[in-house]
């Protein structure tokens, strides 16, 4: 039986996506369905006056009209509601408790006439047809007070609440080092802004809900279905067992569908009022106001460091937005606290409310901006001491957490850097600025670390073996583009020596065992040991019964001739994980070196990314082909963050201006250069019997910083304000 | 989308008679109308398909190329003759869209195409060009990507075609037909700038369509190029662009042609400006005072000035022999 574990595998599921054959959330047409279209508030703070929907009533296949005014009695829908504990406007409420002990109330649309942002959501208008609904839509009309509004940070004047505890860290973290007496002989100190982004996956959120006699099917885009399921439940007041969510295929989530958000229960309710399938599907303008952003951050960064590079002190301090009614916030510092070796630290959130939609988790929360922020900044110590910054990384190598005082249980950073200097073809030693020409074209390289950690969850995974059938693996677990479908099946193939075809995989219903919601990479160290834990429970109980039934115990029987002699038609096992190792005092993470090389034409204001290689630690690799897939999707959005993507509020009217595709520009095929990833190898043996991590982040952090570092590099211009963009290359002045 | 009514029109007569009638726009590719409809900022009563007329040809005679109102884009990209003798129109259409949308979009459509400002393209932003006297969001704010040409305090949405860019610098005649008859334009005339009527975009009077467009067949118009600037790579419009042709003789520029796009309100040329080349020997301070002039009636805002240091690079990069002109050349092509 050939070995899958550690192999290239193409995504079992992969000709059902290309084909069309996958069912996507939005693509469940049950009968008698309705379409729902949502209206937005033009204004971003103030206070709704009236509503007017008679002339969008009357538009022909017209359903209902949803506002504040009518929600709660036609809907049950209320802002007393427990279950908005559990959406994304309470993700951060308890880092900021503390700075606010009167906790305003959670965000919740068709509440209230407060408007607190713009694009919140002021009416919602079910028809027969989409079409019909978004015609309506567009003659509903609302009058308003307005009040002034604030959608940019201002460091200087905005009032900020200080956090406390987050992501698994202190906001708020300052330590003096024994050692601050040594000189300092370099220092840097800059703020860096990273940008409004969007996550936009390919398939916008969806919705579907059927209500049938006392419960609700729930065909949702979401990350996490016994989530989903909580929050349905509790929205609808109903028992959990009275929902069900189905989220079978994902397409794409970056942290848009990690969170609870509104459209996933007011499908729910609104099926429930009209006894019919009710389809809430965001529109892409939808996205950014109702799955989420990350929000712009501003951070200063100041380092000390002795004369031969060693840091002195690292202090990097954050300025973040949440909004009125949400509590989200970027946690930039996480990767300072531990990835380098300081005598002193201080790491800092402030945290201030504006009149924007409710940021939330997006790939790499925290350490994404907040990498670009450190890893620019080490590159311009490298630089004014003249020195290679891998050395300077190399020189301030952290041989333990220093902040969780633990060791790593396993670190192979220094490989990452060794092997992708190599692959790259990384020139040792100090580079100068504008020391690389190609005819009109400046070359530049640059490099940054990236780090992440690897949690995990418990989890529980269901094999079926049937007499006539393939072996079905059954879990929660979500796959949202990530391989969770194949790395199961590899998994339970090598386990039980089963041939990879005569297994199916069933993933992402709420009547399946429970797995973390994926995010945080931690679905492969949660799931597949649960997997691994069924396997071994289903080999036991096969041969429980073939000692059982049969005269001659430990023969050669298959499987299902250990079930037909037992009279049996299926067997069922679970098996479980319990998550993080136990009695291990050790810090869990992954870890990488990206490299990039860009290419400048100043004259003409282009920059393209021409060449970029990432080395990485992430324990053992499951699958190669799937996790390279997951890198370099990374990368990608590191090349979107470094160049291109910028949500962009209007300074007057405080209202997200390119609120879609053709104004918030992405990378496109001919953006993305050649990617090579190298996986350090090496099993992180006491994180799980695999030795694996997940990998669905690590590709992001640093990679934008490693841009800017090559654009430095080629140009001698140090933008630390992202995007990159042709303005800031070509302009004279 | 509002409900509509849908004629197929089988002849020109037929065309023009159903677009008499109140409201009825004309339908050929549908890549700018019908995205428009959706998104609820043209709501026509009834439109009227043009599809099937015949007037894709594209036919070269002794003095001029006739190109027929409904050639797609990509028929025209593709086109042996417009590759030979008027490279920059195929590398203008090469450089804007996508295939996919290329294939389907007319000549005659991508030449009125609307703005990408996108307050016009959303129902809810104030817009003078959607909603003639609601006010201009653009001058407000965020307006990086408006132009700096032909501005005025009504509008400064940028025209978004690559191709009438291109057009422009090689002295194109629109043709068109109306109720009255026949008549020609020439591109220079063919748009009109904002001033206090943004929402008129150009001379077309009502129930009129383009029949064709003729370009006249010259040494010049063969040695044009495009050149077009923008953030990414393929599929973005432009920051700025440029469609140019110069001929120069005995160290002297003998003929000079300078369109300009991104920039402007409508596709931009200044002819004062090219005279000033003529005659004389072309190079780093020729070009910038060429630039000089072009810009001089530049009116930017501190978000999208740097379209006039993108201009000078352009202009640069296309017209100083000493620069690397296989730069532009062999990008002409690409997707660059």
């Amino acid at each position: 039986m050939p070995k899958h574990l550690g192999e290239p595998r193409s995504r079992i599921e992969g000709a059902l996506k290309v084909t069309g054959r996958a069912a996507y959330a939005a693509d469940r047409r049950l009968p008698n369905q309705a379409y729902v279209w949502a209206v937005r508030s033009p204004i971003a703070a103030g206070r709704i006056m009236r509503v007017a929907v008679a002339e969008a009533e009357a538009v022909d296949g017209v359903i209902a009209i949803y506002t504040h005014c009518n929600a709660a009695e036609a809907l049950d829908w209320g802002p007393e509601n427990a279950s908005w504990n559990l959406s994304a406007e309470a993700l951060g409420r308890t880092a900021l408790a503390e700075a606010e002990p009167t906790a305003q109330p959670l965000y919740q649309p068709l509440t209230g006439s407060e408007i607190v942002f713009a694009g919140q959501w002021i009416a919602l208008v079910v028809a027969e047809t989409l079409e019909a609904a978004r015609e309506a839509a567009l003659l509903v009309t609302a009058e308003f007070v307005e009040d002034p509004a604030s959608t940019e940070l201002d460091k200087d004047s905005d009032r900020f609440l200080s956090p406390t505890f987050f992501f698994g860290a202190d906001m708020h973290v300052q330590r003096s080092g024994l050692e601050s007496s040594r000189p300092d002989q370099a220092a840097i100190r800059e703020t860096y802004v990273t940008p409004v982004q969007f996550h936009h996956p390919m398939e916008t959120s969806a919705t579907v809900a059927d209500w049938q006699d006392d419960g609700v099917t729930v065909f949702d885009s979401t990350q996490g279905v016994w989530a989903a399921r909580e929050f349905i439940a509790r929205s609808l007041k109903v028992p959990t067992e009275k929902v069900r969510v189905v989220s079978s295929y994902v397409g794409g989530g970056f942290g848009a569908k990690n969170q609870m958000w509104p459209h996933q229960a007011l499908a729910a309710h609104i099926s429930r009022a009209l006894r019919r399938p009710i389809r809430i599907q965001l529109s892409r303008a939808d996205m950014v106001v109702a799955s989420g952003h990350r929000s712009v951050t501003h951070q200063d960064v100041d380092l000390r460091a002795g004369g031969d590079g060693r840091l002195n002190g690292l202090s990097h301090v954050s300025w973040v937005p949440t909004s009125i009614r949400g509590n989200f916030f970027e946690p930039c510092g996480l990767n300072s606290l531990m990835l380098y070796e300081t005598a002193d630290l201080d790491v800092r959130h402030y945290v201030t409310r504006k009149n924007i939609p409710s940021p939330t988790v997006f790939r790499g929360p925290g350490e994404t901006p907040g990498s670009f922020a450190l890893e620019c900044a080490l590159d311009e110590l490298a630089h004014r001491m003249q020195m290679d910054p891998i050395a300077l990384r190399r020189r301030n190598f952290a041989s333990r957490d220093a902040y969780h005082a633990r060791d790593w249980s396993a670190n192979r950073l220094e490989d990452c850097y060794e092997q992708g200097s190599a692959a790259f073809g990384w020139e040792h030693g100090f580079t100068p600025p504008r020391s690389m020409r190609s005819k009109s074209e400046l070359i530049g390289f640059g490099m940054a670390t990236t780090a992440y950690p690897a949690p995990a969850l418990a989890a529980t995974v269901r094999l079926r073996l049937r007499q006539d059938g393939p072996l079905v693996i059954e879990t929660s677990a979500t796959d949202i583009g990530t391989g969770m479908y194949t790395i199961l099946a590899q998994t339970v193939a090598d386990a039980l020596g089963w041939p990879l075809e005569d297994l199916v995989v069933r993933l992402a219903s709420s009547d399946f065992p429970n797995a973390p919601t994926a995010g945080r990479s931690k679905s492969t160290a949660s799931v597949l040991p649960a997997a691994a834990n069924a396997c071994r429970a289903l080999l036991d109980r096969l041969q429980a019964m073939d000692r059982t039934h049969s005269i001659a115990p430990n023969s050669n029987r298959s499987p299902f001739e250990i079930l037909a002699a037992a009279g049996s038609s299926e067997l069922v096992v679970e098996g479980s994980s319990t998550g993080m190792p136990t009695g291990q005092n050790l810090s869990f993470y992954s870890f990488g070196a990206h490299f990039a090389e860009v290419r400048v034409d100043e004259e003409l204001g282009r920059i393209r990314v021409t060449r970029f290689v990432s080395a990485l630690d992430c324990g053992t690799i499951v699958n190669p082909k799937t996790a390279a897939s997951q890198i370099k999707g990374g990368i990608i959005f590191g090349i979107g963050m470094a160049l291109m993507e910028k949500g962009e509020f209007h300074p007057v009217r405080g209202r997200l201006v390119n609120d879609n595709l053709a104004d918030y520009a992405v990378p496109v095929h001919a953006d993305i250069p050649d990617i090579k990833v190298v996986f350090v190898n090496g099993a992180d043996e006491r994180f799980n019997e695999f030795g694996a991590r997940g990998l669905g982040e690590i590709g992001l952090p640093g990679a934008a910083a490693a841009i800017a570092n090559a654009v430095f590099n080629a140009t001698g211009k140090r933008v630390r304000n992202l995007p990159i963009t042709p303005a800031d290359i070509v302009r004279r002045a | 989308m509002r409900a509509f009514d849908y004629i197929r029109a089988e002849t020109l007569e037929q065309a023009l008679l159903e677009l008499g009638c109140p409201d009825s726009r004309a339908l050929a590719g549908g890549t700018s109308l019908v995205d428009l409809m959706k998104l609820g900022v043209e709501a026509p009563a009834r439109l009227v398909d043009i599809g099937s007329l015949p007037l894709a040809a594209i036919t070269l005679g002794q003095s001029a190329l006739s190109i027929g109102a409904l050639a797609s884009n990509s028929e025209i990209a593709s086109n042996e003759t417009v590759e030979r003798l008027f490279p920059a129109v195929s590398q203008a259409i090469l450089a804007g869209a996508s295939g996919q949308i290329r294939n389907m979009a007319s000549l005659a459509g991508n030449l009125m195409q609307r703005t990408r400002c996108p307050y016009f393209r959303s129902t809810d932003w104030p817009c003078n060009k959607r909603q003639p006297g609601s006010g201009c969001t653009a001058a407000s704010g965020s307006n990086a990507h408006h132009a700096v040409l032909g501005v005025s305090a009504s509008c400064m949405a940028v025209n978004p075609s690559d191709l009438a860019v291109a057009l422009l610098a090689l002295d194109a005649e629109v043709h068109l037909v109306g109720p009255s008859g026949p008549r020609s334009v020439p591109i220079s005339q063919f748009y009109l700038l904002p001033a206090e009527t943004p929402e008129i975009e150009t001379v077309l009077r009502p129930g009129e369509l383009i029949t064709q467009v003729v370009l006249p067949r010259s040494n010049l118009a063969a040695a044009s190029t495009y050149l077009k600037l923008r953030g990414r790579a393929s599929y973005e419009f432009a920051s700025a662009s440029i469609a140019s042709a110069i001929l120069v003789e005995g160290g002297a520029v003998r003929e000079v042609a300078i369109a300009l796009g991104g920039l402007g309100v409508v596709p931009w040329r200044d002819r004062t400006a090219e005279a000033e080349l003529i005659g004389k020997a072309i190079g780093r301070q020729s070009i910038e005072r060429y630039c000089d002039a072009l810009l001089a009636a530049a009116s930017p805002t501190k978000d999208n000035a740097y379209k006039l240091d993108l201009a000078r690079g352009a202009i640069h990069r296309c017209l100083d022999p000493d620069r690397a002109r296989d730069d532009v050349t062999a990008r002409g092509s690409s997707p660059e």
